[in-house]
């Protein structure tokens, strides 16, 4: 420690300076590395509660049989991801290969893997890829040698690379096709109908419930048993952690629907490859979602509010 | 600092590095649980979390 006060005050601020200097000297903060100072800004945001590490279903625990008894296993609060608005983390308007790059760091598996990643690992990820700093800057701040800071990163690199799942480009034409059938065949909870938009080994998680299923049939098994409570609801769109997602508000007893869960969908081609169904509904405020709609009422759709664009990222 | 984000991260590991470099140590206290999450997805919390003192380390402590 210093001698006194005023002595550590001043070494803070000549420190203080000298880093502003060098932060000013390192080159202006160029949007493609915006989108990490987002997501963690809102992963952090996210973790406030318990800055533990979060996962999916999937990464918690195996998968199980579509059986209600598993209902009873849930999973602590601080211990999943919850859902991100994309617009809380992407700049619909900017460049789409930037919107498109960053909507793949948004994704659940992404920001899961993350966190997953060793300490040393992540450090040389964000400290290199993400704040542009030189290895030999990296190795001296991580008290490490440069060939393992590379070491570090190439790790990181390819961790996070295994990640990547189908091209996150706007959505095609087919696939927007393929939510609109989704939507209209949720809302008229036709199941035969679900089932022909879903690939056969389609995941489906409900956090916050440990339990997650996988394949076809026995997602329709659940969505036909314990599910079919769905039926009557309706949907709205949105977009979360970079994939398109519905609020889905079920029949409310007292009139109208109410919320229920956020459906995130992953899809891989034309067919859905995912869903997954945060029970938070919480998170309708955060997204802008109505708490509440009507009885009959035909303008709900148009209701949500400026944040909830369509699945376009340009919002047609 | 408000509304932390990878800047913070970015901002304090240059403090770090400099104060290093001027032998010196920084070692944050009192950091808001945002600031600390955020260090700890970033990977750097060790490097800024309090480590065991050292008689013959020169500390700084921001608060």
């Amino acid at each position: 420690m210093l001698g006194s006060g005023a002595e550590a005050e001043d070494a803070v601020q000549e420190t203080m300076v000298k880093a502003w200097k060098a932060a000013d000297r390192f080159e202006g903060r160029a949007s493609v590395r915006s989108w990490l100072f987002r997501i963690a800004t809102n992963v952090c945001i996210d973790m406030r509660r318990s800055p533990q590490r979060r996962a999916r279903p999937m990464d918690l625990g195996p998968v199980r049989t579509p059986d209600p008894v598993h209902l009873s296993d849930v999973l602590p609060e601080h211990a999943w991801i919850t859902p991100i608005p994309d617009e809380d983390v992407l700049d619909l308007d900017g460049d789409p290969a930037e919107v498109a790059a960053t909507r793949e760091t948004i994704r659940l598996a992404f920001v899961a893997t993350l966190q997953r990643l060793p300490a040393r690992q992540r450090a040389a990820l964000v400290l290199c890829d993400v704040l542009r700093w030189p290895a030999t800057e990296v190795a001296e701040l991580l008290e490490a040698t440069v060939p393992s800071v590379n070491s570090a990163l190439q790790r990181a690199r390819a961790t996070m690379a295994e990640t990547a799942e189908a091209p996150t480009g706007p959505l095609t034409v087919d696939q927007e096709q393929l939510l609109a059938r989704y939507l209209d065949a949720f809302e008229r909870y036709d199941v035969s109908a679900l089932a022909q938009l879903m690939h056969h080994d389609v995941i489906q998680s409900m956090p916050p419930y440990a339990m997650w299923l996988q394949g076809r049939d026995d997602v329709l098994t659940w969505w036909t048993g314990p599910g079919a409570e769905c039926e009557g609801s309706r949907l709205l769109t949105g977009r979360a952690n970079g994939c398109p997602a519905f609020a889905q508000y079920r029949i409310d007893p007292n009139g109208g629907h109410a919320p229920w869960g956020l459906q995130v969908l992953e899809l891989r081609g034309e067919r859905i490859s995912a869903v997954h169904s945060f029970l938070d509904t919480e998170a309708f405020a955060r997204f802008g979602f109505p708490l509440h709609l009507d009885r009959d009422d035909p303008s709900g759709r148009r209701r949500q509010s400026a944040t909830c664009r369509s699945w376009s990222p340009t919002g047609q | 600092m408000s509304a932390p984000g990878l800047e913070a991260v970015d901002d304090l590991c240059r403090l770090v590095l400099a104060a290093r470099r001027l032998g010196c140590r920084v070692r944050i206290e009192g950091a808001s649980e945002d600031v600390r999450a955020l260090l700890s997805l970033a990977g750097v919390d060790t490097m800024l979390s309090p480590a065991p003192s050292s008689p013959d380390q020169t500390g700084v402590d921001l608060p």
